[in-house]
């Protein structure tokens, strides 16, 4: 008796929405409509741009009502839920969550589906977002650049693109705690460098010396002198199953320390050590330990029994040493850690886990983890995590929005996903990178990687400074 | 005079149609397949919305009709007719007016290349058509001030990107447009002075003889054969290879790939491998040659190391697009390794394609069930790797024997298989595959197989190879008086 009373409230309020909306519906649906990004039940920052949306089916028309939990609402109508930025921002600054109600017109039926909720938190987003856009290729590269995008807006800049010359390629583009002055990327290629922005100045430097291997995976001191990076002689072999297609491994590897200011490589033995790969440093917000992942070094042929640990070792700033002793933070002897990312208030450390090796991206299994620092607890981030591959991730400056790679839509193309860490450490739903058109994510031959927050657009043109004369570094053994 | 102006411009234009149409036929199917144009908003806003961003928008627009060469000879044929004709509007000099063809003669030999597209047309004949409009205007005030305005808004709309070759070399570009100005700027500046018809004509004919010998010597001949392979393996015209092979012998390893994969198809490797030339193992696959060893990968079943190589050669494509073909293909690929979700991108994106459309939509409809039952797609499933193994190009006949090895029925890679080691001359291991055959053995299977039993000492129980041998000792170690042989695996295993 009592659900039967239920669903007719529930059939009431939707009837009584459905009068509101602009469209009368001649049937109401009790299921929630299928939409694409699935925005369904989503928690968003207060400053983020419209979540435009498709219904996931065959449709003729689509009405959508959004409404605040307190004041204003915004109706649209057609085939994508495309909403004004203005009026959106309105509504997300009045309200502490929203309601959407989508009514889709089929073969003439107008069909009202049960309405579903938008959260808002306070927490902003910062502003912009600096990502890579490539074609998830192999060796070659077609087009492909590091964008800037506005998260506020739909605006997005370009940072460098490889158009002007064909098989360059740029990489690992990496800001210290999102400050948009200071960067640093390596260009690849006959023009190629590591190209260094610290406050208005630009160097390019010619990394590559007979003491050590490339630099590739960089992390930013937060004082901004030093970046770590992981030094790498990276292989990549072709699977021919239909599950695995590629696999990216280390032969050799090692961290050292590049001091922005000396311009000088310092080289440790205990992150240089023979038997050993080390790779992926982060430094921790405090700017005293610098975490790493770490393997047993084994032959090539060995690459599925490469297994790392979570790593850490301390780090004196004033001086550049670290010190003597590595501690192992976690290790499994089934699953392996990349990507360490500390929160920068200090609290937990994301990673990846796959099975084995480093390039987690090829990895369906790939699954993120959180490190609670304080405790050492390790748990897997279930709310968004899919079935499919998640990868590369950063946190926000203020510790609260994570952006993560996942393959969840195709299994190919890599696509960026927020979502929000409350204060007891749990996630929300993850919620797409919002796009004014949203089915240009399905158009776009391309695969989203790198992403990083970075507080507001940088002030540079990469294409301008890459004429530059390339700096010779010194390197120190420390 | 105006009489012999139409005719000109008439033949010139015939000439160009002619020539594309039948002589450079597969340079213009190569050409498209390796370029898109989708009927899109998307497109269209990214596509135009740069530097010469209209004039690429117009170009991949026409160029997708080169999926018919007659329709794209047609289109070339018109489009450098109306650079020469729009040149020849301004000029009133009978001097001038022949080399109103020579802007046109060069893009021509230059359009021999596949690196040079029908950008650079498409933006010098705007340009030449929005000069002639400039002059016609009869206000000089506005004249000038469309002088000033023109050029800027025209280099945003149509320039930027004249060629889209990134390493054309700028005294190319000097050369057309320079040419282009110069003629141009005679032509409208010199008064005007009628030529008697016969010097006309003269003049006319050296012009078209100069550009002849320019188009002569930029035309190729090898890059149009090997066009001509990789389109009928990409459209699996098996019959046509070998016709075309009978014909006149291949002359590039890409040809000679191509028809061997035709052979296999056929399932003819063991009767006619050697009736046709082979050197080495690189006749079955040359892994520099990314479209053709795709291909041929692609059939083998090796479908990841198919689209890694379309892959690249998708980043290899001139101007950074992706094809039309490419695409298809990497769909294909993606629907027999059970990538639906990739597969569907891909069909999403060629269905927004004029040519590709039909095909598109049919694939999208096709249920699991359908493509797994599909004679070609459903065969290619079914021979894909169960066991994880890395694909190592450097030992392509390693990668066969593990694909022989995993699935026993895949026919095509055990052709390969028997193949490579023949061309290879190990006859240890072809004499291992031997046990697994059928009797009576294929003629060259055959051939092998009493030669092996012959160098291990035992007697030639081949009449056939009792009298090679016999040639063999008499010949003097001169292969040309052994030409009744050079069909046979003996003349292949003493001479190639």
């Amino acid at each position: 008796m009592g659900k039967r009373f239920l669903n007719i409230i529930c059939i009431g309020c939707l009837t009584a929405l459905a009068v509101g909306c602009s469209v009368k519906p001649s049937r109401v649906e009790t299921s929630i409509p299928q939409i694409f990004p699935d925005y369904v039940g989503v928690t968003v920052p207060v400053n983020i741009a419209p979540l435009n949306f498709v219904f996931d089916g065959e449709y003729d028309d689509m009405s959508v009502l959004v409404k605040g939990s307190e004041n204003g609402e915004i109706s649209t109508r057609g085939r994508i839920c495309s909403m004004p930025i203005r009026k959106w921002r309105g509504l997300l600054a009045e309200n502490t969550s929203l309601n959407v109600t989508v009514i889709v017109k089929v073969k003439g039926e107008w069909i009202q589906y049960s309405p579903f909720e938008w959260h808002i938190v306070r927490d902003s987003i910062d502003k912009v977002l600096c990502y890579r856009r490539v074609d998830p290729g192999y060796e070659f590269y077609a087009k492909m650049g590091i964008y800037e995008r506005d998260l506020t807006s739909f605006h997005e800049r370009v940072l460098y693109e490889n158009t002007n010359v064909p098989g360059s390629c740029v990489n690992c583009h990496s800001f210290p705690q999102g400050n948009p002055d200071t960067m640093q990327l390596h260009l690849r290629g006959n023009q190629g460098g590591t190209l260094i922005l610290t406050d208005g100045e630009s160097r390019i430097f010619n990394m590559k010396n007979p003491q050590t291997l490339g630099c590739v995976y960089p992390y930013w001191h937060p004082s901004g002198r030093y970046i770590a990076y992981s030094v790498n002689d990276i292989r990549q072999t072709f699977h021919n199953t239909p599950d695995e297609i590629l696999e990216v491994y280390d032969l050799a590897s090692d961290v050292v320390v590049f001091d922005v200011e000396k311009e000088e490589l310092l080289v440790y033995p205990v992150l240089k050590d023979s038997a050993a790969f080390e790779t992926f440093p982060a430094f921790s917000p405090d700017g005293a330990t610098l975490y790493f992942c770490r393997a047993l070094s084994r032959a090539e042929e060995e690459y599925r029994d490469v297994r790392y640990s979570l790593c850490s070792v301390s780090f004196d700033s004033l001086t550049g040493e670290v010190g003597d002793s590595v501690k192992v933070l976690y290790s499994r002897e089934d699953a392996s850690v990349s990507f360490p990312r500390p929160s920068y208030d200090g609290r937990y450390l994301m990673f990846t886990l796959s099975s084995f090796g480093n390039f987690s991206i090829w990895h369906k299994e790939a699954d993120l983890y959180v490190m609670d620092l304080a405790s050492g607890e390790v748990f897997r981030a279930d709310a968004i995590n899919s079935s499919d591959t998640e990868s590369y991730h950063s946190w926000s400056t203020s510790s609260r929005w994570v952006v993560f790679s996942s393959r969840r839509i195709d299994g190919l193309y890599t696509r960026l996903y927020l979502s929000y860490m409350n204060s007891d450490g749990c996630f929300s739903k993850p919620f797409l990178l919002p796009q004014r058109d949203p089915m240009s994510n399905e158009r776009l031959l391309q695969s989203y990687n790198i992403p990083e927050f970075v507080t507001s657009m940088t002030d540079i043109s990469v294409n301008k400074v890459t004429d530059k004369n390339r700096k010779m570094i010194k390197v120190t053994n420390k | 005079m105006k009489r012999i102006r139409i005719i000109s411009t008439s033949v010139f234009a015939l000439a160009a149609f002619l020539f594309f149409a039948l002589g450079y036929k597969y340079h213009l199917l190569e050409c498209e397949s390796s370029k898109i144009f989708l009927f899109t908003w998307d497109y269209f806003r990214e596509t135009v919305f740069c530097r010469g961003g209209l004039c690429n928008y117009i170009s991949a627009f026409l160029i997708q009709f080169y999926h018919i060469p007659v329709v794209g000879a047609a289109i070339i044929a018109l489009a450098l007719g109306a650079l020469q004709w729009g040149l020849s509007v301004v000029c009133r000099n009978g001097w001038v007016f022949p080399f109103t063809f020579v802007p046109s003669g060069i893009y021509w030999a230059l359009l021999c290349n596949n690196n040079y597209t029908l950008n650079g047309l498409i933006s010098l004949v705007l340009a030449v058509y929005c000069a002639v409009l400039i002059m016609k205007i009869k206000f000089c005030d506005l004249r000038i001030v469309l002088f000033l305005l023109v050029p800027l808004t025209f280099y945003y709309i149509f320039g930027g990107r004249f060629f889209m070759y990134a390493d054309a070399p700028v005294w190319v570009f000097v050369l057309v447009w320079g040419v282009t100005a110069a003629v141009f700027a005679l032509g409208a500046s010199l008064p005007s002075k009628e030529l008697k018809a016969w010097w006309s004509i003269v003049l006319v004919a050296a012009v078209f003889f100069a550009a002849g010998a320019a188009i002569f010597k930029n035309y190729n001949a090898l890059d149009e054969e090997i066009f001509k392979y990789t389109y009928l393996a990409r459209n699996c015209k098996w019959a046509e290879i070998e016709q075309c092979a009978l014909k006149k012998q291949p002359a590039s390893p890409v040809s000679t790939n191509a028809l061997n994969l035709s052979i296999a198809r056929k399932g003819e490797m063991g009767e006619r491998l050697f009736t046709f030339f082979q050197k080495g193992k690189r006749s079955l696959i040359n892994f520099e040659e990314r479209e053709m060893s795709a291909e041929i990968l692609f059939h083998l079943g090796f479908i990841n190391e198919a689209q890694h190589i379309t892959f690249e050669a998708m980043a290899s494509n001139p101007d950074l697009q992706r094809g039309a073909f490419q695409l298809l293909r990497l769909a294909q690929m993606n629907m027999i390794a059970s990538r639906r979700e990739v597969a569907h991108k891909y069909y999403k994106t060629l269905s927004h394609t004029l040519f590709y459309r039909s095909n598109a939509l049919k694939m999208l409809a096709m249920s699991e069930e359908q493509i797994s039952s599909h004679p070609l797609y459903g065969e290619l499933r079914r021979m894909q790797p169960v066991s994880p193994f890395r694909f190592d190009a450097a030992d392509f006949e390693g990668m066969l024997e593990i694909m022989v090895q995993q699935h026993p029925d895949n026919r095509l890679a055990g052709e390969y298989l028997n193949a490579s080691y023949l061309l290879g001359k190990d006859l240890k291991a072809f004499e291992q595959r031997l046990e697994g055959m059928h009797k009576p053995l294929a003629k060259h299977y055959e051939e092998a197989a009493v030669m092996i039993s012959a160098l291990k000492g035992g007697p030639a129980s081949s009449v056939g190879l009792q009298n090679y041998i016999n040639a063999y000792n008499n010949c003097g170690g001169n292969p040309a008086k052994l030409q009744k042989y050079s069909g046979t695996y003996w003349f292949y295993y003493n001479f190639r």
